[in-house]
């Protein structure tokens, strides 16, 4: 198996700059995940690792081995395209054969290694069908079986359920997981949805503009995000300019004092509130907050309120027993002291 | 359900449906009925219905002149396929101001008349033309080589007027394969070359197959270009036509020709589809 280092990675096209000293390392048998929105560079790190186009800079070392001196065909990696790339006039064996064809397997050969793979993605006795007869979530197995039976030392997927709809996706999400986890292969997936990112990675790192702006576990992403565009793209988070009052002591413009657990220095920050902690109604020792009802819809599993506060800005508050509100009520809410976080602005 | 939509549809059909029985279904009927009729010298168009015309063509001057427009369509294809699908990929490769010149320069000899093409042919290659002018001034030959009024002058001529043609074809089919087909290939372990034969080159045949058609039917169909440059020795089908309506007076002779010419034409259509159907 192998580790990959990714090094002062600098991509322009033109004059815009796409990665701009961009560092990365993955581990052996990782799922690293690279969360961004559109044009945030995340696939070009990925066309750059596999050989697509090359940096203007930096170094990607594949077990120490630097790869950019190598064209793609020399880099045994497996990608994954958005668009599956499946070859239309290929049948779904002759699709996922063409790697080992390449690679001069023998027929025999070829023939159990392809089995193995569509056994592995749980496609059987589709064998002579063309990409225009399959399903997208089929055309996807095929795509990532193509991949896999060439045993790459690197599994690369860019963004591979985005074509897909959610039931499909979120069913895939796992089945991609588990054929990661069986057969221990550094996977590097590109996605711009954060809840894909967050359910099968082992670490994500979050990018914008080209840059790195957080590194860390789906739960650390979650739970502490670095500055306030990770704050904002992973899952919902109420964000509340405040001033410092005194050792872990804030001020809402609103007026409103409240606690932190963690001590910042800086004299302006961005209160961080995630809407699941929140609650209705005042609770002991708990920071609150008071406005107006200005919607509560129900989104499944939870319900949302969102109550406009006296700068007009609007705090959710999600949960699976909110109690019923109408609209032009004034309601109090509040969440725990821990659960308070400090960003800069 | 399906009758209603299907009849609403076939209006569309309407206006081109009128001017292809007025222009050409018409015309063949009368072509047909033409043939049948007495052929010779001066024939006067009247008499009982034979097949005599056909019978004619059986004489060995006519089934060389089949052959040999077969062959110049065939060699002109082959010649069009030949340089027109470097020239489409090229141009699919490249992007911006480069790309656009390749095309103008690819599309720029249709906007010169066939004709005049023709008499710039004659102007290089006849007797007095360029190429001699010049072998003959730097002393490669002592007299004239004739390069006009020959089979390889016509081929010549009708690759350089139809290669835009066959270019563009191609090039329709390459422009719309997606990058991700080659690079998938690449990545899987494919060399640019592997790529190109297992990859670019299967998926872009339907657009040479398409471009090879309208090469072949146009060439085996053309009349200035085989009239200047091949002149009375390099007769083709559609000269020899001209010849027999205009100076021989046979018109159902000129009829069958057109006729077997026609369906010539149809059995080369029916094989390139059986081609397409098979997937190449």
């Amino acid at each position: 198996m192998a580790d990959l280092r990714i090094e002062n990675l600098t991509k322009r096209f033109g004059d815009t700059v796409v990665l701009d000293g961009f560092d990365l390392s993955i581990e052996d048998g990782e799922l690293m995940t690279l969360l961004g929105p559109s044009g945030s560079g995340k696939t070009t790190v990925l066309r750059l690792v596999a050989g697509y186009i090359d940096p203007d800079a930096g170094a990607i070392l594949v077990d120490g081995q630097n790869v950019l001196t190598l064209p793609p065909e020399k880099r045994d990696i497996g990608m994954v395209f958005q668009s599956y790339a499946l070859f239309p006039h290929r049948s779904l064996y002759k699709n996922v054969a063409f790697g080992l064809e390449r690679r001069k397997v023998a027929r025999d050969k070829i023939a159990s290694r392809v089995a193995e793979a569509l056994t592995l993605v749980r496609l059987e006795g589709l064998d002579a069908r063309f990409p225009s007869e399959l399903s997208g979530g089929q055309q996807q197995r095929v795509a990532l079986a193509r991949a896999l039976v060439i045993r790459p030392t690197l599994l690369l997927l860019d963004e591979p359920l985005s074509n897909l709809d959610a039931r499909l996706r979120a069913e895939l999400r796992l089945e991609i997981r588990r054929i990661q986890k069986t057969l221990g292969i550094t996977t590097v997936l590109v996605t711009h949805d954060q809840e894909e990112a967050l359910t099968v990675s082992d670490r994500v790192a979050v990018i914008n503009d080209g840059r790195l702006q957080q590194l860390g576990t789906p739960d650390e992403l979650y739970r502490k995000p670095a500055n306030r565009f990770v704050a904002e793209f992973v899952g919902k988070m109420n964000l509340l300019p405040a001033e410092r009052e005194g050792e872990c002591v804030y001020r809402f413009t609103t007026g409103e004092t409240i606690r932190t657990a963690e001590a910042g220095r800086k004299e302006h920050v961005l209160v961080a509130v995630r809407p699941e902690v929140v609650r209705t109604g005042a609770e002991k020792g708990w920071n609150r907050i008071d406005g107006t009802v200005a919607h509560r819809v129900f989104l499944g599993e939870l319900t949302e309120i969102g109550v406009t506060l006296a700068d007009g800005t609007l705090f959710l508050a999600r949960g699976s027993d909110l109690p019923t509100v109408a609209p032009g009520e004034t309601l109090t809410l509040s969440w725990p002291v821990a659960a308070t976080a400090l960003l800069d602005p | 359900m399906h009758m209603r939509r299907d009849t609403k549809t076939s209006m569309l059909l309407l206006p081109s449906g009128a001017i292809y029985t007025a222009l050409l279904l018409a015309p063949i009927a009368l072509l047909l009925r033409t043939s049948l009729l007495p052929e010779g010298p001066g024939a006067p168009l009247e008499g009982p219905l034979s097949l005599s015309s056909y019978a004619a063509l059986a004489d060995p001057y006519y089934g060389a002149i089949f052959v040999r427009t077969l062959r110049i369509a065939a060699l002109t294809t082959l010649f069009c396929l030949l340089l027109g699908y470097p020239l489409a990929l090229s141009v699919s490769r490249s992007r911006g101001t480069w790309r656009r010149l390749q095309l103008l320069l690819l599309v720029s000899p249709l906007f010169v008349s066939v004709v005049v093409r023709a008499y710039g042919w004659m102007l290089l290659l006849g007797n007095r033309g360029l190429v001699n002018s010049a072998l003959l001034s730097i002393g490669v030959i002592d007299a004239p080589i004739r390069l006009l009024y020959s089979e390889g002058a016509v081929v010549l001529a009708l690759v350089e007027a139809l290669l835009p043609f066959m270019a563009i074809s191609i090039l329709a089919i390459l422009d719309r394969l997606a990058p991700e087909l080659e690079e998938a290939a690449r990545g899987l372990g494919a060399s640019k070359f592997e790529t190109f034969r297992h990859v670019t080159l299967p998926l872009s045949l339907p657009g040479a197959l398409s471009g090879a058609l309208l090469v072949f039917m146009v060439s085996m169909g053309s009349y200035a270009t085989p009239a200047l440059i091949g002149g009375a020795r390099i007769r083709v089908v559609v000269t020899e036509i001209y010849t027999q309506v205009m100076a021989v007076f046979n018109w159902p002779l000129a009829a069958s020709l057109s006729l077997t010419l026609l369906a010539l034409a149809l059995v080369v259509a029916q094989l390139a589809r059986r081609l397409e159907a098979r997937g190449l």
